[in-house]
């Protein structure tokens, strides 16, 4: 018993270690990615397809995949070379297992960030390349646009506390930013078809960011609002 | 993590039951972590009847047609809290089918849970149905997909291979294995080999008698310990099928010598 006992004790110091050196684990469902643009030039995955495994991206130029993307996880971004390629998409380990190859002129200081959508059930996996430019908010402003991935909803509509930011935007597709104040916002998303509420919860923008909120999931399954610094 | 039972016991015994479990546990790769940060550790055991503990209490040697049902509080998971002292809910529902129930069930259940892991053991009553391994592989990722998004993570579980009266399933328990160990390397998932433990530990394969026979689908007593050794194993990061794997068990956990009897193999 005293083993046990000694056993639990020291589980929690290994806890404590643990948590001050990872800084803890994720969120649950409505919770902000913690990353922005380490590299100067790069992409990131945007996993949203709830029956997905984890995805590869490859560049022409790389043997082994730049990153991995898990369904709705953090995402940073993964330095990429200027100039024409082709980024491809594959089932994780399986570098033979293609999902999307996207032909691709980068420049210099761009960000991208790669959509997958779908599920394997019935809609099958599609795959949107979007280009992160949110430009400068005012001061005091945030700007923020949402992504939306969710399955179950032909299209979504968006509102910060108040005030829409994005009405029925489809299945697969990303609103333009909007500039919001900054601080906390309680960030409704609802089916555009039947105005169903299927997410709601705070969401921290601070000054002079850029977000990304991915809507993804299922409806009546389960709802994520990942949020993403960009 | 809550520690508020270690109150009373002498310091020494503490400090010389962590230096003696730290030493352990640098030597094994604990994988249950505090994720959620309410500094406690707690383990979900989300399954059917194999995990709720039916059959748990008969012994080998005695005839059972029709497992008994126990109360829900032993089986694999009361075993592992017993010798672990890690928090674990049996989340188990006996006749509970993966993909019509089971699977909506986790997503409910990911809602409202504090725990920062759950163990997954689900496909035995699929078997029935005969739904096919690529349905029963999409859903199980959706499972893995749901519990991570939802800031936990996932112990995957085998299907031991059920004989006798219930031999005619396993052609799909295999089935559904095979899908399990591939994804669990797909998704960077620790495994509980619970084919693997039958396998190497069971003495006759035709009739195994970590099971209740005829009945040959839910393990008895002896059974539910070969179940609760493989998890703990897999949870402390232990390799139980190694030469030597069960006396590493044994010293980690201080059990007696002989209590652990998973027998190592491919």
């Amino acid at each position: 018993m005293a083993f046990k006992k000694a056993l639990i004790f020291a589980l929690s110091i290994s806890v404590s270690a643990g948590l001050t050196a990872c800084g803890g684990g994720g969120g649950g469902g409505s919770s902000t990615s913690g990353t922005g643009r380490s590299a100067s030039t790069g992409i990131r995955i945007l996993h949203a397809a709830i029956d997905a495994s984890p995805v590869d991206i490859y560049t022409s130029n790389s043997v082994t995949a730049i990153q991995t993307g898990r369904f709705a996880l953090d995402s940073v971004y993964a330095g990429l070379k200027t100039g024409e390629q082709i980024l491809t998409l594959t089932k994780a380990k399986d570098p033979t297992q293609s999902i999307a190859a996207l032909p691709v002129t980068v420049e210099k200081s761009q960000h991208y960030s790669l959509l997958l959508y779908g599920n394997n059930e019935s809609l099958g996996l599609s795959t949107n390349l979007y280009l992160d430019a949110p430009g400068k908010p005012s001061k005091g402003s945030a700007l923020l646009r949402i992504v939306h991935g969710l399955v179950g909803a032909a299209g979504i509509t968006s509102v910060v506390d108040a005030a829409e930011v994005s009405s029925s935007l489809p299945f697969g597709s990303a609103s333009d930013y909007v500039e919001v104040a900054a601080g906390d916002h309680n960030i409704f998303v609802r089916r555009a078809s039947d105005s169903t509420l299927v997410s709601s919860g705070v969401q921290s923008l601070a000054s002079g960011g850029a977000y990304t909120l991915l809507v993804t999931g299922e409806v009546g399954f389960r709802v994520f609002a990942r949020l993403y610094a960009d | 993590m809550k520690i508020s039972s270690v109150r009373n016991i002498p310091r020494y015994l503490l400090l010389a039951g962590f230096f003696f479990v730290t030493s352990v546990a640098h030597a094994q790769d604990l994988i249950v972590e505090d994720l959620n940060g309410d500094d406690t550790i707690s383990i979900l055991a989300f399954g059917d009847s194999l995990t709720f503990g039916i059959g748990d209490g008969t012994l080998p040697g005695e005839f059972v047609e029709e497992a008994p049902r126990s109360g829900g509080t032993g089986g694999y998971p009361k075993r592992v809290s017993t010798i672990s002292g890690l928090m674990i809910a049996n989340a188990g529902i006996p006749g509970e089918q993966f993909v019509e129930d089971g699977v909506n069930r986790l997503a409910g259940l990911m809602r409202t849970s504090t725990s920062d892991f759950v163990c997954i053991l689900e496909g035995t009553n699929d078997t029935i149905y005969r739904v096919s391994t690529s349905e029963y592989s999409r859903l199980m990722q959706k499972a893995i997909n749901t519990v991570r998004a939802s800031g936990k993570e996932a112990l995957l579980m085998t299907l031991p291979t059920p004989c006798c009266l219930h031999e005619g399933r396993e052609p799909f328990t295999e089935a559904y294995t095979a899908a399990v160990r591939t994804l669990a390397a797909l998704n960077d998932l620790a495994i509980a080999d619970l084919e693997r433990a039958w396998r190497t530990t069971c003495t006759n394969p035709l009739a195994c008698e970590l099971y209740n026979l005829p009945e040959g689908l839910h393990p008895n007593s002896v059974g539910y310990d070969v179940m609760s050794q493989t998890v703990l194993a897999a949870l402390f990061g232990i390799d139980i099928f190694a030469e030597g794997g069960a006396k590493i068990v044994e010293d980690t956990f201080g059990l007696p010598e002989g209590t652990v009897i998973v027998k190592p193999g491919l």
